[in-house]
């Protein structure tokens, strides 16, 4: 009988191989204007939600970085094609283990850059928050290594 | 002499310059320059005051010379025995000194402190070679490390080979960080989960496991499939795993086509739930993925 983690390998192989309809390796997405608060779109392990608002006590940073994600790892090179008619809104945290990153206001379509993972284009007039995504494995250790 | 409370900022400036050179000093994979290398470790005796050696011997790595000053002593030392009397006997690591001698290369350069100078042969040497071992009468060179890794965060690594290796084939084996032993490195897939298991540090352990693939061991060790998703709005599919000793892990794929086997806690019953986790406990609806 076929195992699920043997389905999810075979689903794996059609996606890299470029015949899954949905998803493929580096194909970009574009996110809806449909989208409400709540809903966005994953590229890799950062989530980008419509958000409602910009959240309490995140500031206007007067010269932010195109870099949305913190840190020097090739995972975290999630990058703004340009800071042109954005506007970003910084947690009073922002640090590799923060979950939440900024929040942007565009006021002009812009596209969401990474190394191996597709585009992600947002359209002028949207409030997008950037989520990440939580590494158990991480948690575990540090607490491992804080016990010790 | 005036008691410095601070930096300027033009020296504060010079910091990242310091960094510079005593990270190249540090991370060198140069032979050890003989003369050179000499020339610092007399000056280095005489700073603390002590004959400087008539004999020197020049080994490829801390293990040969480890071994070789072990043959020495029962070889040599009984005929220079009249002038040889240890003085220290700990390994004095050379150009893996640079962390903390970069502080005292930047006192000695930008506040002129002249407390200093008695370091300067030190300095020299951790230019010139690798770690050295100082008797009375005798001195011990190595060669440095021909080859050093390192992951993205800067913590040796190499998943191909050794982290740190000398010329002689002694080496260290690490996974970001991690020191590891060869068949981790090179032969994961050789592991047995009998290995796995046993192995009592939980950083190796984890290790272990990543190279020898999270689907694979899930399936060898007889791991429960609590929860199955298709998921038909990310183009995804997701399973919910308990291993025998009680840990969770989501096995989905991603849209590089890549399968990942991410930890989640113990109480997650669902995949849902998994994925609530993951994002934070917040129930985001994610309509694409790429």
């Amino acid at each position: 009988m076929i195992t699920a983690i043997e389905k999810i390998q075979e689903h794996a192989t059609r996606i890299k191989n470029g015949e899954h309809d949905k998803i493929g390796p580096g194909k970009p997405v574009t996110m809806s204007n449909a989208l409400v608060a709540g809903e966005g779109v994953a590229q890799g392990d950062l989530m980008l939600i419509v958000v409602d608002s910009v959240p309490k006590g995140f500031e206007l940073r007067q010269e932010p970085s195109v870099q949305l994600v913190p840190g020097n790892t090739v995972g975290a090179k999630h990058c703004l094609d340009s800071l042109d008619g954005v506007e970003l809104f910084y947690p009073e945290e922002w640090s590799e283990e923060s979950l939440v990153g900024p929040v942007m206001r565009l006021s002009q379509e812009r596209t969401v850059l990474h190394p191996t993972h597709g585009a992600v284009t947002i359209p002028g007039g949207m409030l997008v928050g950037c989520f990440y995504q939580r590494e158990w494995d991480r948690e575990v250790a540090a607490e491992r290594r804080a016990r010790d | 002499m005036k008691k410095i409370e601070s930096l300027t900022d033009a020296q504060i400036s010079k910091f990242p310059q310091y960094v510079k050179k005593w990270l190249d000093i540090g991370l060198s994979c140069e032979p050890c320059d003989l003369e050179k290398a000499k020339k610092a470790a007399v000056s280095a005796y005489k700073a603390a005051g002590l004959e400087p050696p008539k004999l020197w011997f020049v080994f490829d790595s801390p293990l040969s010379a480890a071994v070789g000053a072990t043959m020495l002593k029962a070889q040599v030392w009984d005929q220079v025995r009249a002038q040889v009397r240890d003085q220290f006997r700990a390994q004095v690591f050379g150009s893996h000194e640079a962390a903390w001698l970069a502080m005292y290369d930047f006192i000695m350069r930008e506040l002129n402190l002249s407390c200093v100078l008695p370091l300067n042969g030190l300095m020299e040497l951790a230019k010139h070679c690798g770690w050295w071992s100082p008797y009375a009468g005798a001195c011990v060179l190595q060669h440095r490390h021909s080859e050093v890794h390192f992951d993205e965060e800067k913590r040796l690594h190499n998943d191909t080979g050794m982290a740190v290796k000398y010329r002689d084939g002694f080496g260290v084996w690490s996974i970001n960080g991690i020191r590891v032993d060869e068949q981790i490195v090179m032969h994961p897939e050789s592991q047995t989960i009998a290995q796995i298991h046993g192995e009592q540090n939980q950083d190796i352990r984890s290790i272990r496991i990543d190279r020898f693939g999270w689907p694979r061991y899930l399936k060898e060790s007889g791991a429960d499939c609590v929860d199955f998703r298709d998921n038909a709005i990310e183009g995804t599919k997701e399973a919910l795993y308990a291993t025998n000793e009680g840990d969770k892990r989501l096995v989905a794929t991603c849209a590089t086509g890549r399968v990942f086997a991410m930890g989640v806690p113990s109480e997650v019953r669902t995949c849902e739930a998994a994925q609530e986790w993951l994002a934070g406990g917040k129930k985001f609806r994610l309509v694409a993925r790429t």
